[in-house]
C-alpha cells in the first residue's frame, strides 16, 4: 500500500499517469466505437476533467457529461475520489476546462447532445494492509424528459463499477481471511481496563464461578447444540450482564448422529 | 440535497450479491436518483484509488 501512495504522492504532478485505457475501451464496448469521450488531466492538481456521451437508445436522446474527478487522502489513511458536474469547478477559465469545452462544441454530437449531471464519491478504506472496503455513492440528474425506469436502470449500471473493481482485484477467500485475522486488534490487557470495563470482567468471572448461579436453557437454532444462559443479578442503577454459552454435548453428538445416520434401507415384501 | 439526510433502501433482487447495492428510499424527483454500493475488494486502499484515477483517463 505504502509504495503505491509513495508514488501516487510523489510522482512530478506535471506528467500525466499511466493511462490504463479501461475505461475508455468500456465506453466504446457498451456506447460505440464512435461514441464521445474525451479526458484531460490538470497539471499540478488532483483532478481529470473529462467528459462522454451516453447513449439511451430510441427511448430518449443522448446525454453528455461532464464531469470533474479529484481525489484526497484523508488522516484515517482512507482515500476520496469523488466527481460532479464540470461547471462546479472553480476556476472556469482554467486552460484543460476550456480546452475540453472546446473538444465538446467541435464535436457534433456531443454539442447537441442533452446535459446531464453526475456527482458522488468513492471512499476506500483500509481494512487490512492488502484489504479494503469501498463505498460508491452517486447521483444521476439525467435532465430533459426520460422515463423513471430508464433512469433507475442507469443507477444500477452505474454502481456495478464496485463489481467491476471486486473481480478486478479478487484474490484467494482463504488467504484474504487470513490476512483480515491478523489484522484485527488484539483485546487490551486487563491492566489497560477502565473502572467499567474491569467491572464488567469481574462480572463474567463470577457468572463463569458455580457461585454465579444455574445454567437456565435457552431454546437452540440447531438441534446440534445447545445453548444456556445466566444471568447476575442487577443491583439497582447498575446495567444487567448476562454470560451465555453454547456447546455440542453429549446430547447434541446423540442428536448429530442420529440427524446424519442413513435412512433405513427400502426393504421388499 | 445532503447525503447524510438520505435514506438508503437495499435494491430487490441483489441481497445474494457480494456487493451491497442501495438506492434512495425517500426520492421525490424522478430525474434525480442517488445510489450506493459498498464491497470488499481484496487490494490495498491506495493500489484501489489509484487503478480508480488512472482507469478514469
Amino acid at each position: 500500500m505504502y509504495a503505491t501512495l509513495f508514488f501516487l504522492q510523489t510522482r512530478p504532478l506535471t506528467r500525466p499517469l499511466t493511462r490504463s485505457y479501461e475505461r475508455l475501451k468500456k465506453h466504446a464496448d457498451r456506447e460505440g466505437s464512435d461514441a464521445f469521450y474525451r479526458s484531460l488531466e490538470l497539471p499540478l492538481s488532483h483532478s481529470i476533467v473529462f467528459a462522454n456521451i451516453v447513449r439511451f437508445g430510441g427511448l430518449a436522446s443522448n446525454r453528455l457529461f461532464a464531469t470533474w474527478f479529484t481525489w484526497r487522502f484523508n488522516s484515517d489513511n482512507s482515500f476520496v475520489v469523488a466527481f460532479t458536474p464540470l461547471h462546479e469547478f472553480p476556476d472556469y477559465d482554467h486552460d484543460q476546462v476550456q480546452q475540453l469545452h472546446a473538444m465538446i462544441d467541435q464535436d457534433a454530437a456531443a454539442a447537441r447532445a442533452e446535459r446531464g449531471q453526475i456527482r458522488g464519491f468513492y471512499r476506500i478504506s483500509p481494512l487490512a494492509p492488502s484489504v479494503c472496503r469501498v463505498t460508491y455513492v452517486a447521483q444521476a440528474e439525467l435532465g430533459g424528459s426520460i422515463p423513471i425506469a430508464l433512469v433507475n436502470l442507469r443507477v444500477k449500471s452505474n454502481l456495478k463499477q464496485v463489481q467491476m473493481l471486486q473481480d478486478k482485484f479478487e484474490r484467494k477467500g482463504k488467504v484474504v481471511d487470513v490476512e483480515m485475522r491478523s489484522a484485527f486488534p488484539l483485546p487490551p490487557p486487563l491492566a489497560e481496563l477502565n473502572e467499567e470495563q474491569k467491572g464488567v470482567v469481574e462480572s463474567c468471572r463470577y457468572l463463569e464461578s458455580e457461585e454465579g448461579g444455574e445454567w437456565k436453557p435457552l431454546p437452540s437454532f440447531s438441534p446440534l447444540v445447545d445453548m444456556w444462559i445466566k444471568h447476575a443479578p442487577a443491583k439497582r442503577g447498575e446495567r444487567s450482564i448476562a454470560l451465555g454459552k453454547a456447546t455440542a454435548g453429549e446430547s447434541s453428538v446423540q442428536s448429530a448422529y442420529l440427524f446424519l445416520l442413513p435412512p433405513p434401507p427400502f426393504v421388499h415384501t | 440535497m445532503f447525503v447524510q439526510s438520505v435514506t438508503w433502501k437495499r435494491i430487490s433482487n441483489t441481497v445474494r450479491e457480494s456487493v451491497s447495492y442501495f438506492k434512495q428510499a425517500n426520492n421525490a424527483s424522478t430525474a434525480s436518483t442517488w445510489g450506493k454500493a459498498v464491497a470488499t475488494i481484496d487490494a490495498p486502499a491506495a493500489l484501489v484509488a489509484g487503478y480508480l484515477l488512472a482507469f478514469n483517463r
